[in-house]
C-alpha cells in the first residue's frame, strides 16, 4: 500500500548527481584539462598578483611598522595666534617621561626663534644682533644624547649637570663646525652667540630625527630659558620619544597626562600611524587594477569552457536524449551541464591557485621578502573557478536542456 | 476502412497501453500528417510487431507509447492513468521507472563502461547508484555479458553492444519494452540471436513492442500491426 502511494515524480539523488558530473569531469583527463587551460591562466594570475601585492604591501608596512611602533612626538600646543612666549613643559619632563614602562629615551629640545632673538654664530663676539643666515640656535636637554646615540663625531655631550647648573656649553652640528672651521677639539674652543660665550663641548654626526641639527648649535635648555626666555608659538617646544617596539601608541595616550595631569591638552601628539593605514593606500590603488584583472580572468576561463562544452554538447546529443528515454526531465540535462562545468571550473581554479601560490613563493624567495597570503585567498580561487565555469556552462546547459529527445535520438 | 483494433489474444489480461483516436501531426512549411485515428490496446505480456516502410509512422508510434512524444489529438492511458492528465515530471517518471527503450543506434555512452550504461537505468526515479549497480551485474550476467562489464563501448561488438543496451533496458525491471528497429544495425546471425532474447524475454512474461522493416522477425510476435501512411492495420495470418 505504502508503496503504490509513494509519489511518481522524476528525480535523481544528489549524491549520484554528483557521480555523473564526476565521470564526465573523469572520463576524458586530457579534454578537461584543455577544457579549463585558460581557467587555470587566469586564476593562476589573478592569485599570483593579489599575493604579490600583498606581499609587496606587507614589506611596506614592515618598514612603517618598525619605526612608527617606536617612536612618537609630542608638541606644545601654544595658540599660534599668541605672541607670548610659553612653554608647557614642566622642569622635570624629562624624569616624568622616562618614568613611563615603556619609553627608552626621550628629549626635550626647540628651536630658539630667530625673529625675537636674532643670533649671530662666531668664533668670536659680536654686538649687533644680526643674524647666521642658514645656522639655528637649538635648545635641548641632556636627554638628545641618549635619543640620538652613537651621535657624537668627536668630544662629548653636555650632561645633567651642565643642564642643572645652566652652564654656558654647547655642541655643535657638523655642518655648523665646518662652518666655523672647527674640527678638532684637543685645544678647547669657545663660540660666540652674539656676545655670550660658550665651550664647545663636541660635535655631532648627523641625527636622523632631526636632520636640522646638522646646521645647528645645541645648548642646554636650561641655559636657553635664561638667556633668550620661553619658546614661542612659532617653534614651540617639542618632545621626542622612543619606546620598546609596539608601545607606541600606548605611550601616545599616557606621555600628554605624566607630563601635566592638570593639562594634558596642552600636548599635540603625533601618535604613530595604524600601519594597516598605510598598506590601504598601497592596496586600494591596485584594487582597481585587480578587479579589471578578475574580471578578464573570468573572460578567458569562461570563453575557454563555454566553447569546448558547446563542442562537447554537439556530440552528446545522443546521451542526452537517451538521458531523456530514463526519464530525466529537461531541468535535469541542465543541472547535469551546470554541475559539469562549475566542476570544471573548481578543478581548474584549484590548479590555478596552487601555481599562483607556487609564483609567489617563487617571487618571495627571490626578493627575500616574506610572503604575506591571506588565507581568504586558498578559497578565492576555487571559489572563482566555480564561478567561471558556472557562468560558463549556463548558454550550453540552456541550449542541451531544449534539445528534443526525438531529435536527440535520432542523432547517429 | 476503420481500423478497429482492440481484439487481444488473451482479454482476461489487464490493458498494459490502450491508445484511443491517436493522430499526429507535424507543423512546418510543409505540414505532415504522421499518425492518423490510431487505436491500439496492447495487455500485459503481449509481444508486438510494428511493421511498415520507412517514413510510415512506426517511430512516431513508439516515442508517443514510450511518451517522449505527444499526440496531437485522442487519448493514451497507460497501465490505466490516461497520459493526458499527467504532470511532465509524472511522465518522465513513468519512463524511468515502467519503460525500457532499445534503439538501433544502441546509444551507449562511449566514454563510460557497459556496467556505467547499464547502471543509468533507475537513476531518474531516486534509484540509489549501488542498488542500480547490483542490478546491473545481474542484468549482464543474464545476457551472457559478465565479462564484458568493464569494457568499454568500442571495445564491444555490434552484439555485444545491443545486449549491453537491452541489459539496460531490462535492469530496472520495467512493464513495456520498446525496440526501434533494434536489429537494423546488425548481420542476421547477430540480429536472430537478439530476436532469441526477445522471445526469452516474452516468455519469461515482458511485453514488448518492436518496430521492425524485417517481416522474418514477426514470427517471434503474438501479434503483428502495420502502418502505412499513418494509419494502422492488423495483419491478420501473423504466423506463429
Ligand atoms: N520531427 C519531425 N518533424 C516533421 N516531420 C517529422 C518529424 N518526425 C517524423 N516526421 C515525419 O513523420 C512521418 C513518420 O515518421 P517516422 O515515424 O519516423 O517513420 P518511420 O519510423 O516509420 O520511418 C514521416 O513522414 C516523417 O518525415
Ligand atoms: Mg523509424
Amino acid at each position: 500500500m505504502r508503496h503504490a502511494e509513494k509519489e511518481q515524480k522524476s528525480t535523481i539523488r544528489v549524491k549520484d548527481f554528483l557521480h555523473e558530473i564526476l565521470s564526465a569531469a573523469s572520463s576524458r583527463p586530457s579534454r578537461t584539462l584543455m577544457t579549463i587551460a585558460g581557467t587555470i591562466l587566469g586564476i593562476a594570475t589573478f592569485i599570483g598578483i593579489i599575493g604579490f601585492t600583498q606581499s609587496a604591501a606587507g614589506q611596506i608596512s614592515e618598514k612603517f611598522n618598525t619605526l612608527e611602533a617606536t617612536q612618537l612626538h609630542l608638541t606644545d600646543n601654544l595658540p599660534k595666534t599668541s605672541q607670548k612666549a610659553a612653554l608647557s613643559f614642566p622642569t622635570d619632563s624629562l624624569k616624568r617621561i622616562t618614568a613611563l614602562n615603556g619609553v627608552k629615551s626621550a628629549s626635550l629640545y626647540w628651536k630658539v626663534d630667530s625673529d625675537v632673538h636674532p643670533l649671530s654664530i662666531s668664533t668670536k663676539p659680536t654686538f649687533g644682533s644680526q643674524n647666521s643666515t642658514g645656522f639655528a640656535v637649538y635648545a635641548a636637554d641632556n636627554g638628545l644624547f641618549d635619543f640620538a646615540r652613537n651621535s657624537m663625531k668627536i668630544g662629548i655631550p653636555f650632561n645633567s649637570f651642565h643642564v642643572q647648573h645652566q652652564s654656558h656649553v654647547a655642541v655643535l652640528g657638523e655642518k655648523t663646525a665646518q662652518h666655523l672651521g672647527i674640527n678638532d677639539l684637543t685645544l678647547p674652543h669657545t663660540i660666540y652667540l652674539n656676545s655670550e660665550p660658550f665651550s664647545v663641548l663636541g660635535i655631532l654626526h648627523s641625527v636622523t630625527e632631526l636632520p636640522e641639527i646638522d646646521t645647528s648649535v645645541v645648548i642646554p635648555d636650561t641655559t636657553s630659558l635664561k638667556l633668550y626666555g620661553k619658546p614661542t608659538a612659532t617653534s614651540p617646544a617639542q618632545m621626542m620619544l622612543r619606546t620598546d617596539m609596539g608601545a607606541a601608541r600606548l605611550i601616545a595616550n599616557q606621555a600628554p597626562y605624566a607630563l601635566r595631569p592638570d593639562a594634558p591638552q596642552n600636548f599635540l601628539v603625533d601618535a604613530p600611524q595604524d600601519w594597516s593605514k598605510a598598506t590601504r593606500g598601497v592596496q586600494s590603488s591596485l584594487s582597481g587594477l585587480l578587479v579589471g584583472l578578475a574580471v578578464l580572468a573570468l573572460l578567458i576561463g569562461c570563453v575557454g569552457i563555454a566553447n569546448s562544452t558547446l563542442t562537447s554538447i554537439f556530440e552528446r546529443i545522443p546521451e542526452i536524449g537517451l538521458r531523456r528515454a530514463l526519464g530525466a526531465r529537461p531541468r535535469h540535462i541542465l543541472a547535469q551541464i551546470l554541475g559539469e562545468t562549475a566542476l570544471l571550473g573548481g578543478i581548474g581554479g584549484l590548479i590555478g591557485m596552487s601555481l599562483g601560490l607556487a609564483a609567489i613563493l617563487g617571487v618571495c624567495f627571490v626578493q627575500s621578502w616574506t610572503p604575506v597570503i591571506d588565507p581568504m585567498l586558498l578559497l578565492l580561487g576555487p571559489l572563482l573557478g566555480i564561478l567561471t565555469g558556472t557562468i560558463a556552462g549556463i548558454y550550453p546547459a540552456v541550449k542541451a536542456s531544449r534539445i528534443s529527445p526525438i531529435t536527440a535520438l535520432q542523432h547517429l | 476502412m476503420e481500423a478497429a483494433l482492440e481484439t487481444t489474444k488473451d482479454i482476461s489480461r489487464p490493458r498494459l497501453v490502450e491508445l484511443r483516436d491517436i493522430g499526429k501531426q507535424y507543423g512546418g512549411t510543409v505540414p505532415t500528417t504522421a499518425l492518423a485515428g490510431v487505436n491500439l490496446n496492447i495487455s500485459y505480456g503481449e509481444f508486438v510487431a510494428i511493421v511498415g516502410e520507412s517514413g510510415s509512422g512506426k517511430s512516431t508510434l513508439l516515442n508517443i507509447i514510450g511518451m517522449l512524444d505527444t499526440p496531437t489529438s485522442g487519448s493514451y492511458a497507460f497501465d490505466g492513468h490516461p497520459t493526458e492528465t499527467m504532470t511532465p515530471s509524472e511522465i518522465a517518471y513513468h519512463r524511468a521507472a515502467d519503460i525500457g527503450f532499445i534503439f538501433q543506434a544502441f546509444h551507449l555512452i562511449p566514454s563510460r563502461s557497459a556496467l556505467d550504461n547499464v547502471a543509468m537505468a533507475g537513476m531518474y526515479n531516486g534509484i540509489p547508484l549501488r542498488t542500480r549497480q547490483k542490478h546491473a551485474e545481474e542484468a549482464l550476467e543474464k545476457l551472457g555479458l559478465a565479462k564484458k562489464a568493464a569494457a568499454f563501448p568500442q571495445d564491444l561488438s555490434g552484439g555485444e553492444k545491443q545486449r549491453v543496451a537491452i541489459a539496460r533496458a531490462i535492469c530496472n525491471n520495467p512493464k513495456l519494452i520498446l525496440c526501434d528497429e533494434p536489429t537494423g544495425n546488425l548481420d542476421s546471425q547477430r540480429s536472430l540471436s537478439i530476436m532469441h532474447i526477445f522471445d526469452e524475454l516474452h516468455t519469461e512474461g515482458m511485453t514488448l513492442i518492436m518496430v521492425t522493416h524485417n517481416e522474418k522477425q514477426t514470427v517471434f510476435a503474438d501479434r503483428v500491426v502495420r502502418t502505412r501512411d499513418g494509419i494502422l492495420s492488423e495483419v491478420e495470418d501473423s504466423q506463429v
